[in-house]
């Protein structure tokens, strides 16, 4: 119990931290999309020196790459409440034609494989979460878990693999 | 979801290892392998992998994620504070920003107020103080009819943002209508404009955007001027060459005045003219311009040349007849419209006092035009210096005086269609595109993917602008291929392309085949080139008018079939004009204008003068530092070109202080920074030209190597340095060792009959080489050959012809023949002087006077050989190390010997 309040705590303090310097950086970039290894770089720079619960950054950027995952996803859940409903607005901006990109039920679906592949085999789901929800390279991947590109590159496609299996089960709706 | 066991995962994942890691054919064999040892494993495991043969696996977490991305500055923004005021809702967005409603959060006063972010791109990098100034000045601005800019500032030090009164109403002209007002009413509600506008000219605040959807009115029917002198505070922050438009990237071309889409001065009599076209407005109900269906191009083409019809002739309100508005108000209203500024109402009193006087019935100032003003289309006279450049650079021939005067015309209207896209693309990442900065700062990948979305963009956005939509293509084309996507590059030109004949646009047709003919000579299929060339200057002829990028690729097209037959000059000449419609179009520090700048370093290097060269080259490469860049492989590339440019032109000791600063520049911002190893060889060269010195020897040879595994074509070079090296320290043994893997490059080339400055640098050498060993006679022969190609490129200024000289004079000095071997060391020096960067401190000006020295000593001239000694000293002393032999020599020889 107590494990997991702390746990609980830790997850909800870093995503706090995660929104802020996403919040920022999106009002600096007026209209360019973020970068998520940016937020997860800035937020690790921010952590260390209150932190000593990750000891290493490998470590951390696996974790922190998971909650990074729960806050595109709400972020994405929100940008879809805005496009449905809002306000009128008169924007001339390229967002109106730009490729939508996964909506948010793929995403929640992918999130909730993630975690069953994640009570198995915590490491390959953090592959996915690094790669896909973050946007590290093969190499930064590699070089974060001090092993080899092919490594990483094998442990994807096998993630690949076992998680489209298991969305497969999921009914459409 | 698939329940799986963690006894079945173990099992499953270890199989999946192994499974992957065998070749497609085995993995069947495995499978049936283990299907009889565990079938049910297998079972599970064949459905997995049936799962990745499907169709849809390939696309399952393929490409990037889900993006962070614009929308959410609005679920950020509302309760944020900003300044005194908390934000409560967006009211909306436009081409520079969004604009929200916000109150003071003290609670003070109730005071709503308007606050518009601006994007960061307007202000530009040191635009944040002038931007507070100007602000701060547009501030005092305070009339009861203009919406009041309150405050101007910078959220988060990176955000910048307007606080203005908040204004509820309508436009001026949806008011008058909704109203349904007559004549007078119009008339004297626009007096009001007036009067406001006047207080602000005595204050010198210019409004710059004066449009109907910028001139509100209130529930209670008061005017009130939004955005005033807001163009100006956001031009001014902009880049000055990017914005020599003055402002029009903030402006509807609409309400824009002649001179300001000529990028002329902006004076009050400009806020005339645009108050003109509302009046226009607010009397007909239209604007004077059909703009149905008009390219913006041809818009503004109108703009600048098509007189206005009468307002009486068009006006289509009920309350306002033809007949009201004929006669006095037809010409108040024509008076303000004139193209030129100075034939307009001076000021806004004057124009406010006409009307004035027409609506008391009193005689009226502006008097009607003449039928020949009003039938002709309006022309403006230009100096003729610019179109003769233009018809040489060009290659014209036999080119109709209408017709140059047509394109000189055109070329004077400068950049209609680019600062239209600016204009139309102010809508964030296009603009940038067009200003050039942030694609070049952003890494590939994100580059790529902003190129994709500016795309899409173009293609929908522009989509009743084709001919601006097909323009805009060609810019994205052209930062493909500096990305270096010719692929792509390709398929968005064909996009263009099918654009253009669709709309038989012959200015876009003259670009594109100006462009094909650029592939083409890439390709080495001059003939083709040449013709597509050719094809492309007769589309251009039939122009109306032809915007600077158009010439801009014609020039480019022109200097490449140039440079194919070897006439530099020529080609330089007609990069330089590519280069300065470049800055024209504001594509000042773009990718674009550093590529073109860099053509014309090397075209101007390769017709030997590196004064000119290093002169465009120094240019960029400080852009490019200044820009933050001073750590890429493309601002490598540009130092090495400078670098050289310095060394053939006589300082090698700023050839290699350049290399070694942008070396340390590099090192300064990032640790981890690889330089280039032709770099490394280039400082070694230029180090080597300064004296001997054995870890510059040592770096040039490492990298000859290298450079020859690596199969790099110019490995030669680097090796004929070494061999220089090796004979200027008098070690001819080790210099034969060096030529040995070059005398069969000399013999392929040879044989090839290669026409390249290689063969030529080969033989010069080789011809050393044999000096050096005493055998003249080879050495003659072979020195001719050098000079007998060097003369078949029929440029007396190329790089090589100084060597050639010297070489001469050292020849002739070893036969003995001093008095032939003056006459030549003088020539040497002429041409030192004449390709020199700094004709007081050339190298080789020094040597070729140490030369004139020893042979003027060895023909008993001794006083000539010592004022040649002590000409030469500085030169040498100015650029080479202190023990090198040459400065030995002129110390002697200068002293007295």
């Amino acid at each position: 119990m107590e494990n997991r309040s702390t746990a609980e705590r830790q997850f909800a303090a870093l995503y706090r931290d995660l929104r802020e310097l996403a919040q920022r950086q999106l009002q600096r970039n007026a209209g360019a999309a973020i970068s998520a290894t940016t937020l997860l770089h800035e937020a690790y720079l921010g952590m260390s020196g209150k932190n000593t619960v990750f000891p290493d950054r490998a470590r951390f950027m696996g974790y922190a790459a998971r909650v990074m995952r729960g806050l595109i996803i709400d972020m994405v859940r929100e940008r879809r409440a805005l496009k449905r409903g809002g306000e009128f607005r008169i924007t001339l901006l390229p967002t109106e034609v730009e490729d939508p990109g996964p909506d948010e039920l793929e995403l929640t679906n992918l999130s909730e494989a993630l975690e069953q592949l994640a009570r198995h085999d915590p490491r390959l789901a953090e592959v996915v979460d690094l790669k896909y929800f973050c946007g590290y390279s093969f190499e930064d991947i590699a070089a974060q878990r001090s092993t080899s590109k092919r490594t990483v590159q094998r442990d994807w496609e096998k993630a690949r693999i076992v998680l489209f299996q298991f969305l497969k089960a999921v009914p459409d709706t | 979801m698939s329940a799986i066991s963690a006894d079945q995962w173990q099992l499953l994942s270890a199989c999946l290892d192994e499974v992957l890691q065998l070749p497609a054919e085995e993995r069947a064999s495995r499978l049936t392998l283990l299907a009889q040892q565990q079938p049910e494993l297998a079972a599970l495991l064949s459905d997995y992998l049936a799962a990745s043969d499907q169709h849809e696996f390939h696309k399952f977490l393929a490409g990037a994620g889900p993006r962070i991305a614009e929308e959410l500055t609005s679920a950020t923004l509302v309760g944020r504070q900003v300044g005194p005021y908390i934000i409560d809702a967006e009211i909306g967005r436009g081409g520079t920003g969004s604009v929200w409603r916000a109150h003071r959060a003290d609670g003070r006063f109730d005071g709503t107020v308007a606050i518009k972010f601006v994007h960061a791109v307007w202000i530009g990098r040191s635009g944040e103080h002038r931007f507070r100034v100007e602000g701060k000045l547009l501030a005092q601005l305070d009339h009861p009819n203009i919406a009041r800019l309150i405050d101007a500032g910078v959220l988060d030090a990176t955000q910048p943002y307007l606080v203005l009164e908040y204004v509820e109403g309508e436009p001026i002209d949806a008011y008058c209508g909704r109203c349904q007002l007559a004549v007078e009413a119009r008339v004297k509600l626009f007096l009001e404009v007036l009067a406001a506008v006047a207080h602000a000219h005595s204050h010198l605040i210019v409004h710059r955007d004066i449009k109907p959807s910028n001139i509100f009115v209130t529930g209670e029917g008061r005017v009130k001027l939004l955005d005033f002198g807001i163009a100006k505070l956001l031009a001014s922050g902009v880049a000055d060459q990017a914005l020599t438009q003055s402002g029009v990237a903030a402006l509807t071309p609409l309400y824009a005045a002649p001179e300001q889409m000529l990028g002329q001065a902006v004076t009050t009599a400009t806020d005339v003219y645009s108050l003109g076209l509302v009046l226009f407005v607010l009397l007909t109900g239209t604007h004077p311009i059909s703009v149905e269906n008009l390219s913006a191009a041809a818009l503004v083409h109108a703009v600048l040349t098509e007189i206005p019809p009468h307002a009486s002739v068009v006006s289509s309100i009920a309350e306002v007849p033809a007949h009201a508005l004929q006669g006095d108000l037809d010409n108040i209203v024509a008076k303000a419209l004139k193209k030129t500024p100075a034939e307009r109402y001076p000021t806004v009193e004057s124009f406010a006092d006409d009307l004035s006087r027409f609506l008391n019935d009193e005689p009226v100032q502006a008097r009607r035009d003449t039928f020949l003003y009003r039938s002709g289309k309006f022309v403006r006279r230009h100096r003729t210096g610019v179109a003769a450049g233009l018809l040489v650079t060009l290659g014209l021939v036999g080119v109709s005086a209408f017709a140059l005067w047509q394109m000189f015309e055109a070329r004077t209207q400068r950049d209609i269609a680019v600062s239209q896209a600016r204009l139309a693309g102010s809508e964030s990442e296009l603009t940038e595109f067009l200003i050039g900065d942030s694609l070049k700062q952003a890494s590939e990948g994100a580059a790529r993917e902003r190129l994709e979305r500016a795309r899409e963009f173009v293609t929908h956005r522009f989509a009743k602008d084709p001919s601006l939509a097909a323009q805009l293509l060609l810019v994205l084309a052209s930062r493909y291929v500096s990305l270096g996507d010719d692929r792509t590059a390709a398929q968005v030109t064909s996009d263009a392309e099918a654009i253009a004949r669709r709309l038989d646009h012959p200015a876009l047709l003259g670009q594109l085949a100006c462009m094909r003919s650029q592939f083409q000579s890439v390709a080495h299929d001059y003939v083709a080139a040449r013709a597509q060339l050719d094809s492309g200057l007769a589309q251009v002829r039939r122009a109306p008018f032809i915007p600077s990028q158009v010439i801009v690729e014609c020039a480019r097209a022109s200097a490449k079939i140039a440079q194919s037959v070897g006439d530099f000059a020529s080609a330089a000449a007609n990069l330089r004009v590519a280069v300065q419609n470049l800055e024209q179009t504001g594509a000042y520090g773009s990718t674009d204008f550093v590529s073109a700048v860099n053509d014309l370093a090397l075209a101007l290097m390769k017709s030997g003068n590196f004064h000119d060269a290093w002169d465009a080259e120094s240019r960029i490469i400080a852009l490019e530092r200044e820009s933050g860049l001073a750590e890429t492989s493309d601002y490598f590339a540009l130092v090495n070109v400078g670098s050289t440019a310095l060394r053939f032109g006589g300082r090698p000791r700023q050839a290699r202080d350049l290399i070694d600063s942008a070396m340390a520049d590099a090192r300064q911002d990032s640790l981890n920074v690889e330089i280039p190893a032709y770099l490394e060889a280039s400082r070694a060269m230029a180090q080597l030209v300064m004296g001997p010195s054995e870890s510059a020897s040592d770096t040039l040879k490492r990298a000859a190597e290298a450079a020859r595994q690596a199969g790099v074509q110019y490995w030669p070079l680097f090796q004929v340095a070494l061999v220089t090296d090796a004979l200027d320290r008098g070690d001819a043994a080790k210099a034969d060792s060096l030529w040995e893997p070059l005398a069969a490059v000399e013999n392929k080339m040879l044989a090839g009959d290669e026409r390249g400055d290689d063969l030529v640098r080969l033989r010069l050498i080789h011809a050393r080489l044999e000096m050096a060993h005493d055998r003249l006679e080879s050495s003659g022969a072979i020195f001719d050959d050098a000079a007998s190609r060097i003369a078949a490129r029929r440029q007396p200024l190329n790089p090589d012809a100084t060597s050639l000289e010297l070489l001469r004079t050292q020849l002739l000095f070893s036969q003995h023949a001093y008095a032939q071997a003056i006459t030549h060391a003088d020539a040497a020096a002429q041409l030192a002087r004449a390709t020199a960067v700094e004709a007081q401190a050339s190298a080789w000006v020094g040597e070729a006077l140490v030369w004139r020295a020893r042979s003027c000593q060895a023909a008993g001239r001794a006083a000539e050989a010592a004022a040649a000694a002590e000409a030469a000293l500085p030169h040498l002393l100015a650029n080479l190390d202190d023990d090198h032999p040459l400065i030995a020599w002129s110390r002697a020889l200068s002293s007295g010997h």
